[in-house]
């Protein structure tokens, strides 16, 4: 209760700042329009590349969008820019509810409003595409998509927390923060779908986390992965988020221990 | 004691960059540091309901404790123990029982009225409802600011936010408040209602109150102990009177009189700060305060009579020109 409670009062805050998400979700739209041109140029070639038909991939960039907005998130953005910079941390640090769910809770929002912005922009685009949504699903695999869903939407968040946390040590963090950008474009599933990655990159892309935030929960809710392999990615996940999770922890402590919060 | 700091000493350690390019080249290399040091193991006790002024000049290490004691910085050595607790191990109890307040930082959501992040703030301190209702009625009463609190922020006068991220801190009723700067950058009107509002909350709830200010007469008005402290280390920790007494050498008497008196027979009394025939200004040792008085009303046709201790900053100045040797 008191964490719905919350949700929706930063919710509130949102609605409040609408325009920004929404602009964020047409940048996944011309992403995901830009890759989907380029790869239709392809298919003009050929029927069928590995196991994607023209339809199934037009399909895939269109979940491209809601997935983008939903579970590729930037708070080390708000965190750096507003917590570092401006030096709201020390006011967020005096609250008794910690620092991760406190922008876990900023973040949600942020990211429900994105996915059903996504959601509704994917549907339009699906029939103006001709695109062909097809979800060979059954009741395990869609609860299995789910947790891969979730398990993708912690992966990404810690993953971007521990990257904020970053601005502990250094003087900025955009260096970092492009970096991963790059790393993400390329290994999550933007450009192409992680199994079309040439040999080594795609080995790569199975082993860094990015593939299972995007690309992974992408095709699971398809249901283009037999319930083995979906159980395959769900340890993945895990492993993943024991590792960032541990990692943030630490982090976090050695952080704060020096943390100055100097001329605020 | 819900306060005790025992040597408390906080070091930052400060990057040291060469002017120029050679300099930039040579840190990406090999970086010089030096500790800066912020506090510098001070020590002191605070008591429940205690309404204490924390003075010094920017830079003398004010927030620095202000932010150990709150539990945001780690400190470098030394004990700290606030209601029981290491306030850096920011545990939920402690966070609950405490408020920092500082003047230059908006907490409230900016684009959305204060209510909503007072709301906020009642879930995240888990905050009944019978509870809020009554806090909020109370303290928007007491700040006259029930007709704007549907009103968004950045619609609001600072002196209007500034009551606002008063309420939002307070919504919890802290046991202890540390107000750091809380009367900066606003007009005198509202300086004045924020320490008549302090007072009052001070006494109402026994809540022991940390203040630092510029401004003097915020401490002159709310604070009977006062800690000096300057480069870290504490000058002075006593009652304010006391210090009064021990720094204020002399006292300024002004006389009016009700016709001119002549200059020669005036200037026996003193040393003159200033003269016009209906109107004298002495400075005098506090010893000759008694005496000189008497004697103009004894012997001049005095119409009003002023003894005035000396501005409480002038005091302070002295303090840190006479610190280390005498205090």
């Amino acid at each position: 209760m008191r964490y719905t409670k919350i949700f929706s009062l930063y919710f509130q805050s949102v609605f409040a700042h609408r325009g920004r998400p929404l602009v964020f979700v047409l940048m996944y739209v011309i992403n995901a329009l830009i890759y989907l041109t380029f790869i239709r140029g392809v298919f003009q070639q050929t029927h069928t590349i590995q196991t994607w038909t023209l339809s199934s991939v037009t399909s895939y960039y269109f979940l491209l969008i809601v997935a983008g907005g939903t579970l590729m998130m930037h708070p080390e953005v708000p965190i750096f820019r507003d917590d570092f910079e401006k030096g709201e941390l020390a006011g967020r640090l005096l609250k008794p509810f910690s620092y991760y769910w406190q922008r876990f809770n900023i973040e949600l929002p942020v990211r429900v409003f994105q996915g059903i912005s996504g959601a509704i922009i994917a549907y339009i685009l699906a029939i103006i595409f001709h695109a062909d949504f097809q979800f060979h699903l059954s009741l395990a695999t869609v609860c299995l998509a789910l947790i891969i869903i979730f398990l993708a939407y912690f992966i990404c968040f810690t993953f971007k927390m521990i990257l904020a946390l970053t601005a502990l040590w250094t003087t900025e963090i955009h260096g970092a923060q492009e970096l991963t950008d790059i790393l993400v474009t390329i290994f999550a599933g933007y450009i192409v779908p992680v199994n079309l990655l040439p040999g080594v990159l795609e080995k790569l892309a199975n082993i860094l986390p990015f593939s299972y935030i995007i690309y992974y929960p992408i095709i699971a809710i398809e249901g283009k992965l037999a319930v083995p392999s979906l159980f395959s990615v769900i340890t993945i996940q895990v492993m993943w988020l024991v590792v960032l999770g541990v990692l943030f922890r630490f982090l976090w402590k050695k952080g704060l221990m020096q943390y100055a919060d100097f001329g605020h | 004691m819900v306060i005790q700091v025992k040597n408390l000493t906080k070091y930052y350690q400060v990057h040291q960059k060469e002017p120029g390019f050679s300099g930039s080249l040579k840190s990406l290399f090999r970086r010089k540091y030096y500790d800066a040091k912020a506090v510098d193991d001070i020590s002191f006790e605070i008591e429940e309901g205690e309404l204490i002024g924390f003075i010094g000049p920017n830079g003398a290490g004010k927030t620095t404790t202000l932010k150990c004691l709150t539990g945001l910085l780690y400190p470098t050595s030394g004990k700290v123990s606030v209601l029981g607790y290491t306030p850096f191990e920011r545990k939920h109890a402690y966070l609950k029982q405490i408020s920092l307040v500082m003047g230059q930082k908006n907490q409230l959501w900016w684009d959305l009225p204060a209510i909503d992040s007072f709301l906020l703030n009642k879930e995240i301190y888990e905050i009944p409802d019978e509870h809020y209702n009554k806090t909020i009625a109370e303290l928007s009463s007491l700040l006259e600011v029930e007709d704007i609190l549907q009103v968004q922020v950045r619609k609001l006068s600072l002196g209007q936010r500034m009551k606002c991220e008063l309420i939002a801190a307070l919504i919890h009723n802290p046991r202890i408040l540390f107000l750091d700067e809380p009367t900066i950058g606003l007009d005198v009107m509202m300086q004045q209602n924020l320490r008549e509002f302090v007072k009052n909350y001070n006494k109402q709830y026994n809540a022991t109150i940390i203040l630092t200010s510029h401004y003097m007469k915020d401490v002159e008005e709310l604070c009977k102990r006062i800690i000096i402290i300057d480069h870290g280390k504490i000058l002075y920790d006593g009652k304010l009177e006391s210090i009064v007494k021990k720094y204020a050498k002399t006292k300024t008497i002004t006389a009016i009189f009700e016709k001119p008196v002549l200059l020669e027979k005036v200037k026996q009394l003193g040393e003159l700060v200033s003269f016009d025939p209906k109107k004298a200004v002495f400075s005098v040792t506090r010893d000759q305060s008694n005496r000189v008085a008497s004697k103009l009303l004894e012997h001049f046709p005095v119409e009003d009579i002023n003894i005035e201790e000396p501005n409480i900053e002038e005091i302070i100045r002295e303090v840190f020109s006479n610190k280390a040797s005498s205090v």
